[in-house]
């Protein structure tokens, strides 16, 4: 059996009641994985754990093999993480942004340069490189933020509302990207409020509701675990996470 | 109280709601350290100017009349320096400004409202300091001297006026992002500039004793005479009724007509400042940060640190603060050699600690970006040393006035030297054991925020000026003397090393991934 790109055994967080309670997955390498819940469910909690925010207080994270607790370094070099606020500075243009991150990360700087240039013009950044972040909308920050976690090339992608802020246009290029990335062997990760989102991109989807995980498989496999034939993924949901069902 | 929803009560209700929510509550020893500090400063200070200020001549005395003169207008350009900032910042500063004006609100009542804000906040930091004065006044039965909280009042209302009018001026002239650069440097600048223009006259031959003749001679023309109107400020600073009520009057009208013109072009700076503004960048290649992390993150730090005018005039305001203190120190007598000397070297130590102390605050606990540096594959201790170098190579510029300081003295250049570095160093270690995030914008209020680290920095710093003033007479007993001081620093600094965080380290790497607790 080829290694998992994610191995999450027992993971548990309290903070004053459970966020993340005994939560176990498996992502192989290649997986467009969506963690679907209502609010305070514990999603982000979750991916903050994955990444190194947080520490769990019990069970174990495995990224590629390596053990994310005992070697977190080694677990960072792999992945990269964008939250729904992004992480930037405000006095730095984009593409000095992007040289810093290259630089935390150790990217040559001849494939980093070429990389960031494709990004940006991907992006529809280009023009704006040499622009304080200041100076950017909601959307263009997310736009450069998301530039900064594809720089590395990780292997693991672990994005939170990732399309959050962006216009239709530039929406749909995202999804697209994560399409593509996947197919190339990328590991994607994501939450999302938006069921559209997750039906159109994910192979495999969790639903996790107060820490634990509910139901977890295909689009097709939950249907068939809601009972709901033909229905969308935002019909199964709900289904699901009535607390009648649960 | 009730007010009518939209009235200009209920905004300022709404307005002082938000204020008092924003530095955070107070806990009960801040508010016995704050009540104890009131009652101190009545005893010490309140109470020998009290009693100057009972002087039953003090509303007719042309000195007196030329001194309150002269200090209306260092209070209105220092209220106006922090007017200015105020004013532009009221336009960037979303809150609930959109909400507000999105509202079926009239701007003008919106502006009139934001404007009393900014009043407000230019008078309460001498409202404050007034009050222990006007307190230890009123104890001994001079009840009129009330008057100088509402002369405080006016003055600010006439500066924020003031303010109000550059910010509008500034932002039509440069244009919103220019116009907050220019009121971010104007401000520090019009207060620096008050502060050393008010030391000129220490330097000039005589001590200044050009100005002592010209003030006579205003006096003998009547200038300062008591039916003037250069003696309203000091009458209505002692109660005398028509006097505070026209100054008070005056700078209301002022006010309002200002806020009232102001109103129309409110709303769309507002606007303006929320769009990119941008001008043409320059378009530079590719320059990778090389080095490994540790320089990476020293150069993201310098950067950082270079393109904030607001902070950099912060720290350089502080540093200027401290100027008058030495000028008036050293110029007790300037034939005193050794005395002009140690003065000197003390300045560069506290400046020295300041400014270690504000630099290793932006880079450590004002991190813009601290999930990014935890995610990032580098450790903790790597990510604090580069931080701390970070804020320690601007320091390196003390090493100019050491060396000028060389010239009259080897021997204390070595002192200041050394001694700046260990103030520097103490400082940058203290903030880094209580490190904790803030937003840059706080930078003012870290003190409040950060009591014990910024006490603690000062008692260090003033026991290394100890250390610094014994070792600069270089004698056997002093040197021996020197040794034995620097156990007051290095104890001090022991005792926050034992109170530092232990448990949460929470900027950039957290611990959790070397020492993971796996309790059940």
């Amino acid at each position: 059996m080829a290694e998992l790109a994610l191995q999450v055994e027992q993971l548990t967080k309290r903070f004053i009641a459970p966020a993340v309670d005994c939560l176990n997955l498996m992502l192989p390498p290649g997986q467009l994985y969506a963690l679907l819940g209502p609010n305070g469910a514990g999603k982000t909690t979750t991916l903050r754990m994955i990444v190194g925010l947080l520490a769990p207080d019990y069970g174990s994270i495995r990224i590629f093999g390596i053990d994310a607790l005992a070697d977190p370094l080694g677990a960072k070099r792999l992945t990269a993480w964008l939250p729904d606020e992004p992480m930037l500075y405000d006095k730095l243009t984009a593409l000095e942004y992007l040289e810093f991150i290259a630089g935390l990360w150790n990217v040559d700087a001849a494939v980093a340069a070429k990389r960031a240039e494709e990004l940006l013009r991907w992006l529809d950044l280009w023009a704006q490189r040499d622009q304080r972040c200041e100076e950017f909308s909601r959307g263009m920050k997310q736009k450069t933020a998301l530039a900064g976690a594809l720089l590395h090339d990780p292997q693991l992608l672990i994005l939170d509302e990732p399309l959050s802020g962006l216009d239709a246009a530039m929406a749909r290029q995202v999804k697209d990207l994560l399409l593509e990335r996947a197919r190339q062997g990328t590991t994607v990760m994501l939450t999302t409020h938006v069921l559209e989102v997750a039906e159109r991109l994910a192979e495999r989807i969790g639903i996790i509701v107060r820490g634990r995980l509910l139901a977890e498989g295909t689009l097709e496999e939950l249907r068939a675990l809601s009972g709901l034939g033909d229905s969308s993924l935002e019909e199964v949901f709900l289904r699901l996470t009535r607390p009648e069902s649960r | 109280m009730r007010f009518a929803p939209g009235s200009v009560p209920w905004l300022i209700r709404h307005e002082l709601r938000l204020l008092s929510r924003a530095s955070g509550r107070l806990s009960w020893w801040m508010l016995l350290i704050v009540v104890l500090a009131l009652i101190i400063a009545v005893a010490v200070a309140g109470a020998p100017i009290a009693a100057l200020l009972a002087h039953p001549h003090l509303g007719t005395h042309p000195l007196a009349v030329f001194g309150a003169d002269i200090a209306i207008v260092l209070l209105f350009g220092i209220m106006f320096a922090q007017a200015l900032l105020l004013s532009v910042q009221a336009f960037y500063i979303r809150g609930d400004l959109d909400l507000l004006l999105s509202s079926p609100l009239p701007p003008r009542r919106l502006v009139l409202v934001r404007s009393g804000a900014i009043a407000c906040s230019v008078a309460a930091l001498f409202w404050l300091l007034a009050a222990p004065v006007v307190a230890a006044t009123v104890v001994r039965g001079h009840l009129a001297i009330i008057g100088v909280l509402p002369l405080i009042a006016a003055v600010a209302l006439a500066a924020t006026s003031a303010g109000l009018v550059v910010a509008m001026v500034l932002f039509a002239t440069l244009g919103p992002r220019r116009a907050r650069t220019v009121s971010q440097l104007l401000g520090p600048a019009v207060v620096g500039g008050i502060i050393l223009l008010a030391q000129i006259p220490q330097f000039l031959p005589h001590h200044g004793a050009w100005v002592a003749r010209w003030v006579e001679t205003a006096v003998r023309l009547g200038w300062f005479g008591p039916h003037s109107v250069l003696a309203w400020p000091v009458r209505a600073a002692c109660g005398v009724p028509v006097p505070m009520l026209g100054i008070t009057a005056a700078c209301s009208v002022l006010f309002l007509a200002t806020a009232y013109a102001a109103a129309p072009l409110f709303p769309n700076y507002a606007a303006r400042a929320t769009v990119a503004v941008g001008g043409r960048a320059r378009h530079r290649p590719w320059r990778p940060l090389r080095g490994g992390v540790r320089s990476v993150l020293i150069r993201k730090e310098l950067r950082l640190i270079a393109r904030d005018p607001l902070l950099l005039s912060q720290i350089l305001l502080q540093l200027v603060y401290l100027i008058p203190l030495a000028v008036a120190l050293a110029t007790q007598d300037l034939t005193d050699r050794h005395m002009f000397i140690m003065v000197c070297v003390g300045l560069l130590i506290v400046m020295a600690g300041g400014a270690a102390s504000s630099l290793t605050w932006v880079t450590l606990s004002a991190e813009d970006a601290p999930d990014l540096l935890r995610c990032a594959p580098l450790t903790h201790g790597a990510a604090e040393r580069a931080k701390l170098t970070a804020a320690l190579i601007p320091l390196t510029g003390f090493l100019v006035p050491v060396a000028v300081l060389g010239v009259f003295s080897s021997w204390a250049a070595m002192i200041a030297a050394l001694g700046a570095a260990a103030s520097a160093l103490s400082n940058a270690l203290i903030q880094l054991w209580y490190a904790k995030p803030m937003a840059r914008g706080a930078f003012r209020r870290r003190v409040q925020r950060a009591l014990l680290p910024s006490l603690g920095g000062m008692l260090v710093t003033f026991g290394w000026v100890g250390v610094a003033a014994a070792a600069c007479s270089a004698t056997a007993a002093t040197e021996l003397a020197a040794v034995l001081l620097a156990v007051v620093p290095l104890g001090a600094l022991g005792l926050l090393w034992l109170g530092r965080h232990r448990s949460e380290r929470p900027l950039y790497i957290s611990r959790w991934s070397h020492e993971p607790s796996r309790h059940a």
